[in-house]
């Protein structure tokens, strides 16, 4: 009967993989859906790592320029998440070494940019002192975290994107999260 | 007493959104005149891959029958190659064709490229038919030596070059590594398809000539991959 017959599935519906591919053969609406669901991952990650919003959208555009360029050579298959954010973290280093930038720029204030806490679902104070400790731990705890916990990566894909084992990533999410836990008792006592 | 962890229950909540002009910005890069931009898939870059070992081998193995080898020589070596064809798509699999993220681990790969151009060169010194001390070697050999290892280097860089153009941008997570494993394949190759041709069966020759081919590709393939593989 042809009304049993399955619907192709709406872009909604589709993996960011399928997504992928049908923007690979062109179809402007899958870039779309695309986009909402990962642009502000790799924004945030992107804020985290400049803790500039200015730079962390100007690399987003970079990012994604490059992932425009680099469509054809997607090879099928591939998770696009990890993908992409490796791409926008090499565009970061990329930036970085050429500008010869530290992490820890100063702004023009001479004062720590910090980024904008997002909405933890705990008190604001608690989720302040969290991410202000997030800020200020050493960057390869605060990546790790950010793409496992925030970001949402399996250990084994952070590891891809990272350039490190599993092993590596799961002792930086430990250490970092000893680190927030240290912060989040102090703000108890 | 255990003390409950407070930490496991964050919600990290939804990350910030880009500012709506720069989406704009980019939605309409990205798909302004939006074309269907399918490159080959890696099935086919690995067929030409293995396409692109095979025919310098089979080049090389074509031009040894004028180097004055006897025909059980080549036969010999040929049995070699076989063995290292074998070993060479098994890595190309792993390695290659595989997309990224879905590649063998990067312990293992890391070790291919490690552990493989080793057990070549302990490969050469089985194979080889006489050894000369080092110092009559460097009196009577060198010359011989030099202008094999140039063809292969050479060849190797044919393939390992070709490797390279055929996986250019495909993998913006491990690019270093899928270099050094391209490097090792056109090494390789290039080592393999000499190792046909070259009538010399000395153990200095063939680790010098031969095997250092080999360990430089992979070396110089780590090097290029960061570069070129990555999008």
């Amino acid at each position: 009967m042809a009304g049993d017959e399955p619907k192709a599935p709406t872009v909604g519906e589709v993996s960011l993989e399928g997504l992928m591919e049908r923007y690979v053969d062109g179809d402007a609406a899958a870039f779309d859906a695309l986009y909402v669901r990962v642009s502000s991952k790799l924004f945030g990650y992107l804020v985290r790592l400049t803790r500039e919003r200015e730079r962390a959208e100007d690399l987003l555009q970079i990012t994604f320029a490059k992932v425009h360029r680099a469509r054809s050579s997607y090879l099928r298959g591939a998770p696009v998440l990890p993908w992409m954010l490796a791409i926008a973290r090499r565009s970061f280093y990329d930036e970085r070494r050429a500008k010869s930038v530290r992490a820890e720029d100063l702004s023009q204030d001479g004062t720590l940019p910090e980024p904008r806490p997002e909405d933890t679902g705990l008190p604001t104070e608690i989720a302040e002192a969290l991410e202000r400790a997030l800020d200020q731990m050493p960057e390869a705890y605060r990546e790790a975290i950010q793409l496992t916990k925030i970001t949402g990566l399996t250990v084994a894909e952070a590891a891809e994107v990272l350039g490190a084992t599993p092993t590596a990533v799961k002792l930086r999410v430990h250490r970092g999260y000893e680190v927030l836990r240290t912060e989040l008792d102090r703000f108890k006592r | 007493m255990t003390q409950r962890d407070s930490l496991p229950d964050i919600q990290w909540g939804e990350p910030p959104a880009p500012a709506e002009e720069v989406s704009r910005r980019i939605r309409r890069e990205c798909t302004e005149d939006l074309k269907k931009a399918r490159g080959m898939s890696a099935t086919q870059r690995g067929l030409l891959s293995v396409l692109l070992s095979a025919s310098v081998v089979g080049i090389l193995t074509y031009l040894s029958r004028y180097t004055g080898r006897s025909d059980a020589a080549i036969r010999a070596a040929l049995f070699g190659a076989v063995g290292w064809g074998m070993i060479h798509a098994a890595v190309l699999f792993v390695g290659l064709v595989r997309p990224p993220g879905k590649r063998g681990s990067r312990f293992v790969r890391m070790a291919f490229a490690i552990t493989i151009p080793i057990a070549f060169v302990a490969y050469l010194a089985l194979a080889a038919s006489s050894s000369l001390p080092l110092g009559r070697f460097l009196d009577e050999g060198v010359g011989h030596t030099v202008a094999c290892g140039v063809h292969a280097l050479l060849f190797g860089a044919l393939v390992a070059g070709g490797m390279m153009f055929l996986w250019r941008g495909t993998d913006p997570l491990t690019p270093g590594l899928s270099g050094a494993i391209a490097g090792l394949l056109g090494g390789l190759a290039g080592a393999v398809g000499i190792g046909v041709s070259c009538p010399s069966g000395e153990t200095w020759h063939l680790w010098i000539a031969h095997g250092s081919a080999v360990l430089l590709f992979v070396g110089l393939g780590f090097w290029a991959g960061r570069r070129w593989l990555a999008p």
